[in-house]
């Protein structure tokens, strides 16, 4: 049996430690740091970090493929989480200029991984100086050959895009997502969105596809993470709000000042959830 | 890591609330207790679920 003024102080002790937890965990940003340029014999002349989404290259950029806000309609597109506000672009010796999009990513040898794509898009013909690098982040997994990297050995999403002379030439694009069949690797002459869409998996209708969709979205990077934040705000949430129906009259306001700081703070993590699924392109179709 | 510490922190927040919650419910019969999981659950889940669409379509 619990002693009323002993749940009285452990009722406190809870409400102080939320408290605490509620104001530490504002503010939380992902942040990600520009990766340096580094392309072959070439030479950065000048590098800056577009901060403004607004910058007229990105315009361009974000209107060809359908941006609007910093994300797509398109599911391809979507599933990339493009930083455009920590884009990088540099101009390079030979007069190109070379724009850096820093992908969200976690598990590559960036250094790697990059040789590895140039030497691909060596393979394939294109000519290297029109490409894009992406911004991948502690290594894992590395890409030993071709066939490694058309196989289901990476999640997540990069794409790799070029400028010549301020203009866009050609564009690379590679999706590379674990329990999908490969990856692929398009060029692309115009920049038509259906050309993109060619080589998009071809996925049947109804509950398998609701399926597959939910099974992609749970496959993203920083999704279960975030999901599993809100189930532990959302259990705190419902805890909270059972003590303060059962609780004593001398303890109500003080539970229910607890239920309110830890629903709060599940509807706030909530609201980022399905912020961040929108922006990875969950459940786009 | 921070975030790591942060969510293992909110998680023992969370069963110390839930063992709270059970012995709270426990010790004190009566006839609201009986429909109180479920209040609670419900307004959780409602908040979780309306929160998220709202996220998903509004940010």
């Amino acid at each position: 049996m619990m002693n009323k003024s002993f749940k009285s102080k452990l009722i406190l002790a809870f409400f102080g430690l939320a408290f605490f937890a509620f104001f530490q965990s504002c503010g939380d940003e992902d942040r990600v740091q520009p990766a340096e340029v580094s392309l072959g014999d070439m030479d950065v002349v000048s590098s800056e970090i577009l901060k403004d989404a607004d910058a007229p290259l990105y315009a361009d950029l974000m209107q060809q493929y359908g941006f609007k806000n910093g994300r797509s309609s398109d599911p391809y597109w979507s599933q990339v989480d493009l930083r455009f506000e920590h884009a990088v672009i540099s101009e390079m010796s030979d007069g190109n200029r070379i724009v850096q999009v820093p992908v969200f990513q976690k598990e590559y040898d960036q250094d790697r991984l990059q040789t590895q794509i140039l030497t691909l898009i060596e393979e394939e013909g294109f000519d290297k100086s029109f490409l894009l690098t992406v911004d991948l982040e502690n290594s894992a997994q590395t890409i030993e050959n071709k066939e490694d990297f058309q196989s289901n050995l990476f999640s997540g999403t990069i794409m790799l895009h070029s400028f010549q002379n301020a203009e866009m030439t050609d564009l690379l694009g590679f999706k590379l997502q674990k329990g999908k069949t490969v990856a692929y690797l398009e060029k692309v002459e115009g920049f038509s969105s259906s050309d993109l869409a060619g080589g998009r998996m071809a996925r049947s209708g109804g509950w398998s596809e609701t399926w597959q969709q939910i099974k992609d979205c749970w496959n993203t990077p920083g999704v279960q993470d975030r999901i599993v934040n809100t189930g532990i705000f959302g259990a705190a949430c419902a805890a909270s709000v059972n003590i303060s129906i059962a609780a004593a009259p001398e303890t109500a306001g003080a539970s229910m000042v607890l239920a309110v700081i830890a629903c709060g703070n599940a509807v706030k993590s909530s609201l980022l959830m399905g912020a961040y699924m929108r922006q990875v392109g969950c459940f786009v179709n | 890591m921070e975030d790591t510490m942060d969510m293992y922190m909110w998680g023992v927040f969370t069963l110390a609330l839930i063992y709270l919650a059970y012995r709270t419910h426990k010790t004190r019969k009566g006839k609201v207790r009986k429909f109180s999981i479920l209040i609670s659950l419900g307004v959780a889940l409602g908040l979780i679920i309306s929160s998220a669409v709202i996220g998903y379509f509004l940010f």
